[in-house]
């Protein structure tokens, strides 16, 4: 199960990394088949890969997907194996099916879906890395809208040891990168839905956390935005919280709201002007 | 430098009526039509650089958050890659370092009170610089 600090940080950065302990030679195993895999089997990958269910019923990936969507989540129909062969370009930056197929009631405030992006082998910054946006899950962005973004601040890649696993919110922004290596990158996709509402933390909560927690959802920022976006970002984290939580909600506003230390130079009145205008410097 | 082989080629695509050996003669004597002129008298072609930059308000002193530029060759897209820093911390400091506004972004409407918005805003920046090929 994961823990309260590790549910805090998915909602705040929209992705939590996670390395099974796999059998010997596991991922090696999975490497080979892929590697000799005929052609992309699309959604029918347990048919073509029975040894990918040993992965999906692992108890630290059921763990997981259980804390984040509670008892009884379903594997949804699709999944997809990603090859990244050498000298490719990088994908433009995407969320997954956000604007087709029926995908259109995802909520910015909810853990509806999950998904889950396997590496059976080693990857390096040059193999081709997947990059994600922290933070971004709650943008709804059409593709149109994303055409001119390239390199964003605070982006990051997944260079991960074989056998782990990056689980993320399923409209995290993300994108394959350019393989510049001479190996062959693999991934395996899957996503996962919840089944029912939560009536208590389906992971290893303690009451005890709850105020640590709260004040980082207040505070912590993946990344810079505007004025408006924190009062709208922080609102859609801690209903977020409350839409998982069940029983352990926490109340919308902040009782520590305003409080804090005194600015030490400029005035609260330039301090916050220069918070609401984004200004820097 | 624009060499004479260059201008030779590019006379080419111009749909040039003149005749392969005409075209030999102008680039060596100088001899042109006003598109040709242009293009010899030009040793360094003139080209506008394209920089995309996301700043997180509408404001010029707003902290960049994205990037993307355009280099006036002949290349593939800029893509995605890691190591990669802003180029700039804001617009106004591109702008300190010659580059030119060429389209500022929209006031947007509203959203919804409870919508993280689409990410940044979109400056335009150019810079016309000297291409030597």
């Amino acid at each position: 199960m994961l823990s309260d600090h590790q549910i805090a940080s998915f909602i705040i950065n929209g992705y939590t990394i996670i390395e099974p302990e796999h059998a010997p030679n596991y991922n090696e195993d999975i490497f080979e088949a892929l590697r000799v895999m005929p052609e992309n089997p699309g959604e029918h990958i347990p048919e073509a890969l029975p040894a990918i269910t040993d992965l999906l019923g692992h108890p630290t990936v059921v763990g997981a997907l259980t804390s984040l969507l509670g008892p009884g989540y379903t594997r949804d129909k699709g999944g997809h194996i990603h090859m990244n062969p050498p000298h490719t370009r990088a994908q433009p930056w995407h969320q997954d099916e956000r604007f087709g197929r029926g995908h259109q009631d995802r909520d910015g405030d909810h853990i509806r879906q999950a998904m889950l992006m396997y590496y059976p082998q080693d990857v390096t910054e040059d193999m081709g890395p997947t990059v994600i946006l922290p933070g971004s899950h709650r943008r709804v962005a059409s593709p149109e809208s994303m055409v001119t973004l390239v390199n964003l601040r605070g982006q990051i890649f997944s260079t991960v040891k074989a056998g782990a696993i990056v689980l993320t919110h399923p409209d995290i922004w993300h994108a394959g990168t350019g393989n510049r290596s001479d190996r062959v990158r693999y991934m395996v996709k899957f996503h996962f839905s919840r089944t029912q509402q939560s009536a208590e933390p389906s992971w290893n909560h303690d009451p005890a956390n709850l105020s640590e927690i709260r004040l980082r959802l207040d505070s912590e920022h993946p990344s810079t935005l505007s004025r408006n976006e924190y009062e709208t970002d922080h609102a859609a984290r801690v209903r977020t919280w409350n839409n998982i939580a069940g029983s352990a909600k926490m109340p919308l506003k902040s009782e520590a709201h305003l409080g804090g230390p005194w600015p030490v130079s400029g005035g609260a009145t330039t301090a916050s002007r220069r918070r609401r205008d984004g200004v820097t410097g | 430098m624009f060499s004479a082989l260059l201008a030779h080629r590019r006379c080419l695509k111009m749909n040039c009526s003149l005749s392969g050996a005409e075209r030999s003669r102008v680039v060596n004597n100088a001899t042109v039509c006003a598109r040709r002129r242009f293009l010899l008298a030009s040793p360094n072609m003139k080209r506008q650089r394209v920089m995309y930059l996301n700043a997180v308000s509408r404001s010029l002193r707003a902290p960049v958050v994205g990037f993307a530029i355009h280099e006036p060759v002949p290349s593939d897209a800029p893509q995605i890659e890691a190591g990669v820093d802003m180029p700039y911390e804001t617009v106004h400091h591109a702008i300190l370092d010659g580059w030119k506004v060429i389209h500022f972004p929209a006031q947007r409407a509203e959203g919804h009170p409870e919508a993280v918005g689409v990410y940044g805003y979109e400056f335009i920046l150019d810079q016309i610089v000297d291409v030597d090929e």
